[in-house]
């Protein structure tokens, strides 16, 4: 198991400069039924590495309303995979997602992180209704306040373990000299300092999806959607990554969202939810992370 | 994105597919190398032999002679039938509005001999001796001496040979006896003497009436009309009336007419026909010459572009299936945050770069070769005055527009694909 060293946090913390501010949702819900005591989680404010230029991280809960998805035909017809997803995700949430294979829990993940527009229905982050953003509006979206961690890693071939961990801070447009130093900070956070030349054909599949969980992380993102990400690990590597992204969860307030068939993931997760017949189905968790998420309630 | 940013995956992606990267380069080269060798060829074509048709061939000039009578296969001149081209008459084609100039050619009506030393040889034959006026011939005359007259008895009388006298002995003489060959500033200067009066083939030679000219070749001419030995009009003139005394009568070999334009020909034919004269034009030939060296130029260059295109569909092939093959890398970047244009630009940089790289290697190839060619066959060949100066165009703007030709290629090739793939959403990209 990898631990975050002092020196690692306390460079983390420096380059984030974390204040809180309370804050309740953005907008009225209309799933009231799916609000969880974090929704009114602090707002996070972090300088814009260093610009000087404050930056809401999060505090901003997610939403889903009436979302459908099909792939090649409509919604409603049979090809449907989700059929009217509501969900209401708050700030510094670790939900897991389960359900079978082909149930649309990947679909879910990338409607929510933006890069997959559902058939119909709205994906709201705070205030902003995603799917009504321009591409340039959007993009940036992604790049700050989304991490993605897939579960077949997809790690650029041609480029070492630092440069892919580099690729959302340079397309963020941060200098090639900065990008290096946040890639291999958080290439230490995660244990891989030593592999950070290796290329990701000369790394074992946790270590890839270290990688992959270092590069969502770059940009110290509001909102972590992992796809699987223990899918194709064995149970011990899984376990770790699990582990690793559970306390990025703690220490960093990091809202998480976990598509996943593994039952480890209870030890972390705040909420539980079932994707069944294209629709979600909500289930309280006993977890420890349930306990971390009271635990911060009572801190707010 | 900013620039550096870009260069970063650029040179990163560059460098690590370096098995594509150089297959695509080469592939570029060989196909813009090729082209621009037959542009080359086709430019070279154009500018230098359509340059020398223009000066052998001038279009807008027409040459006028006495109309002969014709007696079944005889031929005679006799200027009391028909109109006689002396200086009167000059005069009246002069006033014609189209015509710019008339320049009249005087024959030397005496023999002549010419003595002098060629290649260590002593050598003397008889020659043909033509007057014009200075200006005629200003643009030919290279020699320090000039074309102007001073008086023979003090001064050597500047002459012009024409540039065929010399490619008769290079390609001829020179070729068969093993003489070395002779350039234009081995003849320029050249000093010889000139026997008026004197002749190895006349046979009423009077060797009392002979008169010494000491001559000097001031420079080189090509036009046809002045195959002989050419020397300001007013020696000739003087010469005729020493050599015929008070029977010497001023009647011009033929007269040069340069026209406003083209246009003018007919009209200008049909008077000076009308005159009793005759017109002998160059412009049917001039254009029947430029046809067939366009023609030949369009081949070499159809040829070109053929190739050209044969490379561009496999080039267009190479990029397409390299797009193809990174639609996920396309997607990763887009999902963790590269904006559509930025993703285009990334891509589009790397297939711009190939093709600048392409085109400079094999554009700079050819151009190389062009040079080296050039010079090769300017010394392997023997010197010809047709012979034109670059057989393959030389000129920088080839290279830069085959290397911009190279780089939109390289760009358009990629565009099509690429634009199909950055304009779909990342997670169908990363689903394939």
């Amino acid at each position: 198991m990898h631990r975050l060293t002092a020196k690692s946090r306390a460079q983390a913390d420096s380059l984030r400069h974390i204040a809180f501010t309370e804050q309740t949702s953005a907008f009225p819900s209309a799933v009231d039924n799916q609000k969880s005591p974090a929704n009114s989680f602090p707002v996070c404010v972090e300088s814009d590495f260093g610009r000087g230029e404050p930056r809401v991280l999060t505090g901003e809960s997610i939403r889903l309303v009436g979302i459908h998805h099909a792939y090649g035909c409509s919604a409603a017809g049979d090809g449907a995979v989700l059929r009217g997803v509501d969900l209401e995700v708050a700030a510094g949430e670790f939900v897991a997602i389960h359900g079978r294979s082909g149930t649309g829990k990947s679909t879910l993940l990338h409607i929510v992180g933006g890069i997959l527009p559902p058939t119909r229905g709205e994906v709201w982050v705070g205030s902003r209704d995603l799917f009504r953003l321009s591409d340039s509006e959007l993009s940036p979206f992604r790049n700050r306040m989304i991490g993605f961690i897939f579960q077949n890693y997809y790690l650029a071939p041609v480029l070492t373990a630092v440069e892919n961990v580099m690729t959302p801070a340079l397309l963020g447009d941060r200098s090639v000299g900065f990008a290096r130093r946040l890639a291999l900070e958080k290439l230490d956070e995660v244990g891989l300092a030593h592999k950070a030349r290796s290329r990701p054909a000369e790394m074992s599949g946790g270590q890839m999806q270290r990688v992959a969980i270092a590069r969502a992380l770059v940009n110290d993102p509001a909102i972590l959607l992992a796809d699987e990400p223990t899918g194709n690990l064995d149970e011990q590597t899984g376990a770790e990554i699990l582990a690793l992204l559970g306390r990025y969860h703690r220490e960093r307030r990091l809202t998480v969202i976990m598509a996943t068939h593994d039952t480890a993931v209870e030890t972390h997760a705040t909420r539980q939810l079932y994707l069944v017949g294209g629709q979600v189905e909500s289930r309280a968790s006993a977890g420890v992370g349930a306990v971390g998420a009271a635990r911060r309630e009572g801190d707010s | 994105m900013k620039l550096r940013q870009a260069a970063f995956f650029l040179r990163r992606n560059l460098r690590r597919r370096r098995g594509r990267t150089v297959t695509a380069i080469g592939a570029i080269a060989v196909a813009m190398a090729i082209f621009h060798l037959m542009a080359a060829l086709a430019l070279a074509l154009q500018s230098e032999v359509l340059g020398k048709i223009e000066q052998i061939f001038p279009e807008r000039s027409l040459i006028v002679r006495s109309r002969p009578i014709e007696i079944g296969p005889l031929a005679f001149s006799p200027g009391l039938l028909t109109a006689r081209l002396g200086p009167e008459m000059v005069d009246r084609v002069r006033e014609l509005p189209p015509v710019v100039s008339a320049w009249p050619q005087l024959a030397l009506t005496a023999p002549a001999l010419a003595v002098g030393k060629l290649a260590g040889y002593e050598g003397s034959t008889d020659i043909v001796v033509y007057g014009v006026p200075n200006e005629m011939v200003a643009g030919e005359v290279t020699g320090a001496r000039g074309f102007h007259y001073a008086d023979p008895a003090t001064s050597t009388m500047p002459v012009l040979v024409s540039r065929y006298f010399i490619d008769v002995f290079n390609l001829g003489l020179a070729e068969g006896q093993g003489l070395p060959k002779l350039t234009e500033s081995a003849v320029i200067g050249r000093r010889f003497r000139i026997l008026l009066g004197a002749s190895l083939l006349a046979l009423d030679v009077k060797p009392e009436n002979v008169r010494q000219i000491d001559c000097e070749i001031v420079g080189l001419t090509q036009n046809p009309s002045l195959l002989g030995v050419v020397a300001p009009i007013q020696y000739v003139r003087e010469f005729n009336r020493w050599y015929h005394g008070d029977k010497a009568v001023e009647t011009y070999a033929q007269v040069h007419v340069v026209l406003r334009s083209t246009e003018d020909f007919e009209t200008v034919a049909k008077t000076l026909e009308s005159w009793g004269l005759q017109v002998e034009g160059q412009r049917d030939t001039a254009r029947r010459l430029r046809l067939a060296v366009n023609g030949a130029a369009l081949i070499l260059l159809l040829f070109g572009l053929a190739v050209l295109a044969m490379a561009a569909v496999n080039i267009v092939n190479t990029f397409a299936l390299i797009m193809l093959e990174r639609r996920g890398e396309i997607g990763l970047l887009r999902a963790v945050g590269a904006t559509r244009r930025a993703a285009m630009g990334l891509l589009l940089g790397e297939s711009v770069i190939l093709g600048l790289a392409g085109g400079a290697i094999g554009s700079g190839a050819a151009w190389v070769v062009s040079r080296l060619a050039n010079r090769a066959l300017a010394r392997w060949l023997p010197p010809f005055s047709l012979a034109p100066q670059h057989w393959l165009d030389e000129r920088v703007g080839l290279f830069a527009f085959c290397v911009a030709l190279a780089v939109v290629g390289s760009a358009l090739a990629a565009a099509p694909m690429l634009w199909r793939s950055v304009r779909r959403w990342p997670a169908d990209l990363l689903r394939e």
